[in-house]
């Protein structure tokens, strides 16, 4: 009974050696954990990380389409007018395909749009915002990356080069990959002098669009620029007096009522104000975009009714396909690099 | 009253506790891996672009049109013996064509695989073209590619084919 009452009065205590042991250990362990994350550094190798993202930022540029606004819509995210807040936001992935089907095949808008970025000041301008928009729509992940991107066309002397980024350090994560590129076509109509002063050109989207076709081979209206050349102008003096667009058999712009910012449809590179002298040089263009803007669907007809002062046609409407061009595919050598 | 049960002794404690601090701090700063996958990113960086290449090469550029690599197939089979010019060069610009310095030197060799008309058996692969270059080194990567042949084809033995194209690149 006397030994049970002496040993519970010192039963739970502590002996000082303990708490001198537990106390460096304590001390010790604060001490190892806050140095843990700075041994490990020589364990990693940035090298092998800078390769990883440079591989992953080339897949997400020559084999996706990029992204924006709500899951599963359209990849023209080229056509986005930047100036606009709401529409800059929408904007989520950069990427150069043409479809999510086609990797390796490249749009050339796509292109310039990603290759004309603003560095300061990108407020109410339409285009990308270097660096921020890069390392956060293509480059992606916390770990701040600078990067070096470049893309030259393999087309004899006609070989256009594109860049951006920075001097590049002499180490560097690096990947090259080889694409195709998807060029616009052209629409060329000879004038025949028969008995209708008017064109009417037939832009249906739907027959366009058919699947039958590859899309690296199709014209596209609706992400490209339609351009469209008159030729065979045998009388001088001939003046186109009007131009009107119609959506179905509806009109939807007109003299007098073009944008005079793109997209826009325009006679020798400014906006149609009648009449235009026309000769075999005259070019008429339907900026990409512009069946956007206008909020036209991706599959509805639309159309180009030209009128002139002199005879120029059949009177017959004219289906664009049949006068339109498509160049054959350009290859090109891209080259990325991330530090 | 204290006993010595379950005690610890306070230097021997104390340097044990050091001991144990010290060699863990060692092991973990000292120890360094050996990266093997640097090869495989290096192994990676070649399969892609000669995987690139050869889809270039078998992408038609023109609606309607045969891709460079059916032409080549086609027009110079691989019964004809000697190398094959056309897709020599175009192979050559689309894998060794950097931007701003100079050309690469990655070599290749290439081989063809397709069922004998007859006998419904795998051929031996048949040499298609190289570079010319002979095949000396280790780090060297394999990338395939289906070239659906036609009946337009001067071999017998490729008509309506379906053949495996397949190229060794290696660096040197």
């Amino acid at each position: 009974m006397d030994d049970n009452r002496k040993r519970s009065l010192e039963d739970g205590q502590l002996s000082i050696d303990f708490i001198i042991g537990f106390t460096i250990f304590l001390i010790s362990f604060i001490f190892i954990a806050t140095m843990v994350s700075g041994l490990l550094i020589n364990l990693q190798s940035r090298t092998i990380d800078y390769d990883a993202v440079a591989y992953r930022t080339g897949v997400v540029l020559v084999e996706d389409p990029g992204e924006f606004g709500a899951k599963g819509e359209p990849f023209y995210w080229q056509l986005l007018n930047l100036a606009y807040y709401n529409e800059r936001n929408q904007l989520e992935r950069l990427g150069l395909a043409i479809d999510r089907n086609s990797p390796g095949i490249i749009q050339r808008y796509k292109i310039e749009k990603f290759f004309t970025p603003v560095t300061l000041g990108c407020t109410g301008i339409n285009s990308l915002c270097y660096p921020s928009d890069y390392t956060q729509k293509l480059i992606f992940g916390d770990y701040p990356y600078k990067f070096n991107i470049s893309l030259k066309e393999l087309n004899g002397t006609n070989s256009q080069l594109w860049y951006i980024g920075e001097k590049t350090p002499e180490k560097h994560g690096y990947i090259r990959r080889v694409v195709t590129m998807k060029n616009p076509g052209y629409t060329e109509i000879n004038f025949t002098n028969s008995t209708s002063d008017t064109i009417n050109l037939f832009i249906n989207l739907y027959e366009l669009n058919s699947p039958a076709l590859h899309p690296a081979y199709r014209m596209n209206p609706y992400e490209e620029n339609v351009t469209i050349f008159l030729k065979n102008v045998t009388i001088p003096g001939t003046q186109m007096v009007n131009l009107q667009f119609y959506q179905r058999d509806t009109i939807v712009d007109y003299p007098g009522h073009f944008p005079t910012d793109s997209p826009t449809i325009t006679v020798n590179d400014g906006i149609f104000t009648a009449p235009v002298t026309i000769d075999n040089t005259t070019k008429i263009v339907m900026e990409a975009g512009y069946l956007r803007r206008w909020s036209i669907g991706e599959n509805d007809p639309v159309e180009l009714r030209m009128t002139f002062n002199q005879p120029v046609s059949d009177g017959f409407p004219l289906i664009i396909q049949d006068y339109t061009k498509i160049p054959p595919l350009t290859w090109a050598v891209m080259e990325i690099r991330i530090w | 009253m204290v006993n010595e049960n379950a005690q610890l002794y306070t230097i021997e404690g104390i340097s044990a506790s050091i001991l144990m601090l010290v060699t863990t701090f060692l092991v973990i700063s000292s120890s360094s891996i050996v990266t093997p996958q640097e090869t495989h990113i290096t192994d990676m960086q070649l399969e892609q672009l000669g995987h690139d290449a050869l889809l270039v090469l078998n992408t038609p550029l023109e609606n309607g049109t045969s891709s460079i690599l059916y032409q080549c197939i086609r027009d110079d089979p691989p019964s004809h013996p000697g190398l094959n010019a056309a897709f020599n060069a175009n192979f050559t610009q689309l894998l060794n064509t950097r931007i701003f310095s100079g050309n690469d030197t990655l070599h290749f060799k290439v081989q063809l695989y397709y069922r004998d008309q007859s006998s419904g058996e795998i051929k031996p692969p048949i040499d298609f073209t190289s570079d010319g270059v002979g095949y000396f080194r280790e780090n060297a990567v394999k990338v395939t590619q289906w070239v659906k042949m036609g009946s337009d084809v001067s071999d017998s033995d490729l008509q309506d084919k379906i053949i495996l194209v397949e190229a060794l690149i290696w660096r040197s």
